[in-house]
């Protein structure tokens, strides 16, 4: 019972996202068009819905699509701050880079969670991700010494956590 | 002339500068990261373009061109980490 | 003087990125060894793409043709990240050499000895 209510959603999910681009690329509104696009966008997300939308239950998706939303501002201002610095690294004269590999455990379970967190640390300043243990273990190439030891300072550090609350498996970021 | 093009030569030369590294680049990766750059950079060169010559049919071939350029650096990758593409 | 005002805000968002990719493409050139090339290529190219396509949003209003901008963006922001992943695994998993401070110094003090051996002999 639990387990086809499932897929029920994570079909239903899927087969609207898939015909919104549909429409959204054709930008035609005649019925030849939108029949071949309703059957086009089913069958792929028949076949594909357990890939595409691999969340648990569907009142846990809704909540972590609303605290999504407002992680990304956060996410977003970090990006800037990691152009900013890459350009003074590359444009400085002398270069400033001291490039190190560290290991961190991240205390996330999920992949989707672990996923996120990779993608983030990956465009943030001065890391790039390098590999992920499934226990939720962090490689991460760090070109300088300040980045490493901000991401070292704690255990789980402050994008891990705030990447946790996301997904509801870590508390709320505190400072 | 429409004020895009200038940002037309902007890419072009932007592209140039990374094809010194596609060329001279001492090891396989480092060419890799260039045809990625480069790929990225053909994006927007297309999205350009469309507005310069206002079709904006050419959206779609960006956003293909996106989807192509992800796969092949996915794809390269790991034949170059397994030796092959099957599991 | 509306439209005006628009083309402003678009070519200055297109200046930002495409200053962003520059420098990004200068990082790719002058970096050492090729995981810090890495981080030129995957962050300046995200936020540059990122900035010019949102110039063109501006400057196109939303329509249907937006809606395809802001899938562009979409699509770079989510796998521009994973496909330098891809490579950086890649070049570790087959064993490339990292670039430190520790192994510069060593080799520039091998360069000056071996130099003044030569010397040496040839002296």
């Amino acid at each position: 019972m639990e387990k086809r209510s499932f897929g029920g959603f994570s079909l239903l999910i899927s087969f609207v996202v898939l015909y919104l681009f549909w429409i959204l690329n054709s930008g035609r509104l005649e019925l030849l068009y939108l029949s071949m696009g309703v059957i086009c966008s089913f069958a792929i997300a028949y076949i594909f819905h357990e890939i595409f939308v691999p969340i648990k239950e569907p009142k846990a998706a809704f909540r972590t699509a609303f605290r999504f939303l407002l992680y990304i501002p956060w996410l977003f201002y970090q990006i800037i701050l990691a152009n900013l610095d890459v350009a003074k690294r590359v444009l400085h004269p002398a270069m400033p880079i001291d490039p190190q590999i560290i290991v961190f455990p991240s205390k996330l379970k999920s992949e989707l969670s672990m996923t996120t967190l990779g993608n983030s640390i990956t465009l943030t300043p001065g890391t790039i991700t390098v590999d992920i243990d499934p226990d939720g273990t962090f490689y991460v190439h760090c070109i300088a010494r300040e980045p490493a030891e901000f991401l070292l300072s704690e255990v789980p550090c402050e994008m891990a956590t705030r990447v946790g609350y996301v997904f509801g498996e870590l508390p709320r970021w505190k400072k | 002339m429409s004020i895009f093009e200038i940002f037309l030569y902007i890419l072009l030369i932007t592209t140039s500068i990374v094809l010194y590294r596609v060329i001279k680049g001492p090891s396989l990766f480092d060419r890799i990261v260039g045809i990625n750059a480069i790929g990225t950079k053909t994006i927007l060169m297309i999205v350009v373009i469309s507005y310069v010559f206002e079709r904006p049919s050419f959206l779609d071939i960006a956003l293909l061109y996106a989807i192509l350029n992800f796969i092949g650096s996915i794809v390269i990758s790991i034949y170059i980490e397994r030796g092959g593409v099957t599991e | 003087m509306i439209e005006a005002i628009k083309l402003a805000i678009t070519v200055a968002f297109l200046l930002a990125g495409s200053f962003f990719l520059v420098t990004g493409s200068l990082g790719i050139v002058r970096f050492p060894d090729t995981y810090s090339r890495m981080h030129a290529a995957g962050k300046c190219d995200t936020l540059g793409v990122s900035l010019m396509l949102i110039g063109f949003i501006i400057y196109q209003g939303l329509d249907l043709v937006s809606v395809k901008l802001i899938l562009i963006i979409l699509f770079v922001f989510f796998t521009g990240p994973v496909a330098v992943n891809a490579i950086i695994r890649a070049a570790i998993n087959s064993g490339h050499k990292m670039w430190t401070v520790e192994g510069w110094k060593e080799w520039k003090k091998e360069r000056i000895e071996s130099s003044e051996g030569l010397n040496d002999t040839s002296g």
